[in-house]
């Protein structure tokens, strides 16, 4: 049987560690087991869905462990006050606290209430709420400019910058109905524009009416808008300094002078490159919303009246 | 001796107790070091956020915590040297000139917990910047303008730089401003934007889109602008989100003038 040995003793220590002491068991034991239990507890009364009777760092308040954030708090409180925390009142925080403890606890009663299902702001709200739910994950993507330049190259017509055109419209009245006579006069005043008359010169030589539908360069939406249809068309065809041909319409016969014509311009994939992430997005956005729909719809229990079905989508 | 002395153990008995005694110094190292790291957290999550700034244990800590969440979320879009990417409409987040708010650790928090136009309920969504060379839309009833039109509110954004501009085209272009354009509503009468809502500064020569030039700045006003930032909030832990904003606070040029 080996001696004891004093704690002076080199070898003490691990004579001392060798042996069986049950005292010591006892004690690593003990403190494993505390040691499991802590972290045990730490994680279940951190985990969400946990009902705590304590407020996690991030939080000013639980109501019915619903949390209020403390960036809610600090934002309410700029909202409010226009302060940071650090400058606000132990007053105005006290104010800003029961404000948002008071909106938890109606919030809360407006669910037990059934709210949702029969207030129509509360359901408008929800519905909105939904949707942006839906497509955060959409809204906030950064995708590639791979994916990007495929969209690009996939609708490369859609873009374009938007020409802009100065344009006079110089009618000819059709007056009394008589068409024949107004294109022959049109027609005329076309033939000088085209060789160098101004339109001035030609109101005056002709006898023709500016209609002034156009007020200075415009962009070619807003052209299209003032001029209509047809007579853009004609309009935007022509370059720089040219009149059109007579074009008719219910009111008579038209003469289109062109100062300027800009046309508009595709543009490359870095000149388009935002416009295409919008589209991208807006396109994204469609589909997500549409299957999200479909989802829904799909799962929900829906009994349509005879009469109503033929009005299913 | 001999072989399981207890007096005199073998060298491999020996080996086998330092390795243990080893591996739970290494254990209980770890377990100190998460729980001081959950200290931190809950220190850092229940400070004053406006007074961390005068914690340098708190400020590094953050920087530690929110460098991996930098790179791995924000630097894709506001580069790994927080300086943007005007091409892109993303802010400089270094030059202290700032769209929301005035770079208080709150609002930077706000920002990032909830986004920008980010489909969040919460988000900073009141205001956009309107397309004036298409047809009206459902969100604003703003009346389009011409090209020349344009070019005036341009020369007049130019004129409040301090730089050269037609004098007439200055006036026509205030004018505009003021009434049909309705920019005043968003950017304010004196054109120093609105930090509430994100309008940017006109006079100060920071532009978030383009170069400033006449033709970035005729862009903006052409086809508009609605920039967006991710919400944040359930993607990444309160205390990663506060740590994000003393990080940005910290990298911005004008923290100890804005805080001092």
């Amino acid at each position: 049987m080996s001696k004891s040995k004093s704690p002076r003793d080199p070898d003490w220590l691990w004579q001392s560690f060798s042996r069986t002491n049950p005292r010591r068991a006892f004690v690593l034991l003990g403190t494993g087991a505390v040691l499991g239990l802590l972290i045990a507890g730490f994680g279940l009364f951190t985990s969400k869905g946990t009902t705590v009777d304590f407020v996690p760092p991030e939080d000013v308040a639980l109501v019915n462990q619903q949390p209020i954030l403390q960036v809610d708090f600090d934002a309410q409180l700029q909202s409010v006050y226009d302060l940071t925390p650090d400058k606000a009142s132990e007053t105005q925080k006290r104010k800003i606290l029961h404000d948002m403890i008071r909106e938890e606890v109606y919030v809360q009663r407006g669910l037990e209430l059934g709210m949702p299902e029969s207030d129509p702001d509360t359901r408008n709200a929800l519905v909105s709420s939904v949707e942006q739910q839906v497509l955060a994950d959409v809204t906030s993507d950064s995708p590639s400019d791979e994916k990007l330049q495929a969209f690009y190259d996939t609708h490369r017509a859609r873009y374009a910058s938007e020409g802009s055109i100065t344009v006079t419209d110089l009618l000819v009245p059709a007056s009394g109905g008589s068409f024949e006579a107004a294109e022959a006069k049109a027609r005329d005043a076309a033939n000088a524009l085209q060789h160098g008359m101004t339109a001035a010169d030609a109101i005056i030589k002709f006898g023709l009416r500016d209609t002034k539908k156009n007020n200075g360069e415009e962009f070619y939406f807003a052209a299209r808008l003032h001029l209509g249809r047809e007579l853009f068309a004609a309009a935007s065809a022509l370059k720089s300094g040219q009149a059109s041909m007579p074009v008719k319409s219910a009111d008579g016969y038209h003469v289109l002078v062109v100062t300027q014509n800009t046309p508009s311009v595709n543009m490359n994939f870095a000149e388009a490159r935002e416009q295409v992430l919008t589209d991208y997005k807006n396109e994204a956005e469609a589909k997500l919303q549409a299957n999200e729909e479909k989802f829904l719809i799909g799962r929900a229990d829906i009994l349509v009246a005879d009469r109503y079905r033929k009005y299913l989508p | 001796m001999r072989s399981g002395d207890l007096t005199h153990p073998p060298a491999r008995t020996r080996r086998r107790w330092l390795i243990g005694f080893a591996v739970l110094t290494a254990l209980a190292g770890g377990l100190i070091y998460l729980a001081y790291g959950q200290i931190l957290q809950y220190e850092l999550l229940s400070a004053e956020s406006e007074s961390i700034p005068g914690t340098p244990r708190l400020v590094h800590f953050s920087d530690s915590l929110a460098r991996p969440a930098w790179t791995e979320r924000c630097a894709a879009c506001h580069g790994a040297d927080l300086k943007g990417d005007p091409t892109r409409g993303v802010p400089n987040l270094t030059d202290g000139d700032w769209l929301y708010g005035s770079g208080k650790i709150a609002q930077i928090e706000y920002t990032i917990t909830y986004g920008i136009r980010s489909g969040n309920p919460k988000a900073r969504n009141l205001a956009f910047m309107p397309s004036f060379a298409h047809p009206n839309d459902d969100k604003e009833k703003l009346a389009p303008l011409s090209p020349a039109e344009i070019k005036d509110v341009t020369a007049y954004i130019f004129s409040l730089g301090g730089r050269h501009a037609d004098p007439a085209a200055v006036e026509r272009g205030a004018g505009l401003y003021a009434d049909k354009g309705a920019c005043y509503d968003c950017h304010t009468p004196d054109a120093r934007g609105d930090h509430d809502i994100g309008a940017p500064d006109l006079t100060d020569n920071v532009w978030l889109y383009g170069d400033g030039s006449e033709a970035s700045v005729f862009r903006s006003i052409q086809y508009g602008r609605t920039g967006i930032c991710p919400a944040w909030v359930g993607r990444l832990k309160p205390s990663v989100i506060r740590a994000l904003a003393v990080f940005i606070q910290n990298h911005s040029q004008t923290k100890v003038a804005r805080n001092p």
